[in-house]
């Protein structure tokens, strides 16, 4: 597998923090990632009021694009239009990354705008394999898939999940995104062994880690993106750094989005892990 | 269970406008946590209808509003991966769907609401001036299409809204007796409207998808306009942060 590009630490870019990432001073993030479907140049080539701001900041750093309407794991591939508009836009970002989920969002032309979970089974695998391929030709690029955050399980399911994901990913010959909130979230849902997802899972595939906050509503956490980064999940990510390394580290928060000055000092306890778990890995 | 069957039922769970729908033959380890999804799509529906429409969000209140969506969803559910497509048919829907297709008033808010509201997310452009035009070599003008701005939409009407007595209007204020035209941009974070008659809409029809100046004398010659008219029409457009140039 090619070397992951090392971008650094980075940060989910949202409007309320524009005009620090336009004009001012962003460390220590060194890159952004954007929810590609906010960002899609209109018909005919016109470039709306998002897309003038993320030209803008792609000139001062490396974006990469998040999608969630691929619509991956939908047993119909309604996706063709919305793939096409995706290259255009990355023809004009050139982003470091494209990314989408392990998930389907709705089918018979319906989207729910909601990341749905898959009985990890046979048929899904197969869907899921079939799709990536189509959108990594497409795209003419190879993308990252992301776990998610689960609150239903099938019974028909017949494997784990962190094995799901590793067919998937081997045999599509893509790259994961790994969202360590949502490992963390869909172990305390379900309950298992959240070290044990993180060892199943094909760790020379990860190109990306996803930190974000959840909320607890006791029985089950729902993964809001509304909150910071709750301390289990800050724990895996300092657990997964010191056995498998971090590489190209985020913070997504995607509600209730706070001063940049608050995200920024997230993002320094983020270095600052990445630092330690790099030290203690070259020792 | 074939995977498209499965997913066919769990979408119906979360369309259901009365609550989760049947989840039975799906085998869900916790059945009940459907609701997590159906609670999740119901709520973004509320908010994306309620951004793309504040106004008619304004006109009808939060419980009616929230009815509102639950009957339009069920016959519209969303098929754009773009929230701003949401909304798309709720003018229509309003026009025809009880109760609210006896108050005609509301779908024709909701339909210049709907507008306004793209109006607003539309990209700030540069626009030329008359200054900017008469400075440049007029034979290298007379190849530049010009265009309407992305903030403006020729809108016709039978509701002459006026935001600041939105409150004086109730559903049973009849509509205008006949349409009303106008160009409705913004400059800033301000909405200006201009009244148009029949033949100055005409007019600025073509300036929507672009049109070269030589092209638009033609074209407003065509309508009738006078030598005088003609030049005072363009000065008015171009001094009105209203064109933009296209960079073909």
């Amino acid at each position: 597998m090619p070397e992951a590009a090392d971008l650094g630490v980075g940060v989910g870019l949202r409007h309320d923090h524009y005009p620090e990432f336009l004009q001012g001073d962003v460390a220590p993030a060194r890159w952004v990632e954007v929810n590609a479907e906010k960002y899609l140049p209109e018909r005919g080539g016109t470039r709306g009021a998002h897309l003038q701001v993320l030209e803008h900041v792609r000139a001062r750093m490396p974006v990469v694009l998040h999608s969630t309407s691929m619509s991956l794991g939908s047993a119909r591939d309604e996706s063709q239009g919305y793939l096409a508009r995706l290259k255009e836009l990355c023809a004009i970002i050139e982003p470091a990354m494209v990314s989408d989920h392990l998930c389907w969002t709705g089918i018979d032309d319906v989207h729910l705008y909601d990341l749905l979970p898959l009985p990890f089974v046979r048929e899904s695998v197969d869907v899921l394999v079939e799709r990536i391929s189509r959108a990594q030709d497409l795209l003419g690029r190879r993308i990252l898939v992301e776990n998610l955050s689960t609150y239903v399980t099938f019974a028909s399911s017949e494997m784990s999940e962190w094995e799901f994901i590793s067919e998937v990913v081997r045999r599509a010959d893509c790259y994961l995104l790994l969202d360590l909130n949502n490992v963390h979230v869909s172990c305390f849902n379900h309950g298992w062994d959240a070290h044990a997802y993180l060892h199943g899972i094909p760790h020379d595939r990860v190109r990306q880690i996803h930190l974000a906050g959840y909320t607890d509503r006791g029985r089950l956490k729902i993964d809001t993106h509304g909150e910071s980064v709750h301390e289990p999940v800050w724990e895996l990510f300092r657990w997964y750094g010191d056995h498998h390394g971090t590489i190209n580290p985020m913070i997504e928060r995607d509600s209730d989005v706070p001063p940049w000055s608050e995200l920024a000092d997230e993002l320094r306890r983020m270095s600052a892990i990445v630092s330690d778990v790099a030290e203690r890995r070259c020792a | 269970m074939r995977l498209a069957d499965l997913q066919r039922q769990f979408q119906a769970a979360i369309l259901d406008p009365d609550g989760p729908g049947s989840v039975d033959g799906l085998a869900l380890a916790i059945p009940g946590r459907v609701r997590v999804h159906h609670s999740h799509f119901w709520t973004r529906m509320g908010e994306f209808i309620g951004n793309w429409q504040p106004l008619l969000a304004r006109f009808l209140g939060a419980e009616e509003m929230a009815q509102l969506v639950r009957r339009y969803i069920a016959v519209h559910p969303p098929g754009t991966v773009v929230a701003s497509g949401v909304c798309a048919q709720l003018a229509d829907f309003l026009r025809t769907a009880p109760p609210w297709s006896a108050w005609p008033i509301v779908g024709e808010l909701a339909a210049i609401d709907y507008r306004r509201a793209l109006i607003r997310a539309a990209a700030e452009e540069a626009t030329v001036t008359g200054a900017l035009v008469a400075a440049i070599d007029p034979a290298v003008i007379a190849s530049i299409r010009f265009r309407l701005k992305q903030r403006s939409a020729l809108m016709t009407s039978r509701f002459q809204l006026d935001v600041s007595r939105l409150h004086l209007v109730t559903r049973e204020t009849p509509l205008d007796a006949r349409p009303v035209h106008r160009l409705v941009h913004m400059t800033g974070r301000r909405y200006a409207t201009i009244e148009l008659e029949p033949r100055s809409l005409r007019a600025f029809e073509p300036l929507v998808a672009g049109i070269t100046l030589p092209a638009l004398d033609d074209h407003l010659a065509g309508l009738g306009f006078d030598d005088r008219e003609r030049r005072r029409f363009v000065d008015h457009v171009l001094d009105g942060d209203l064109l933009v140039a296209i960079r073909d």
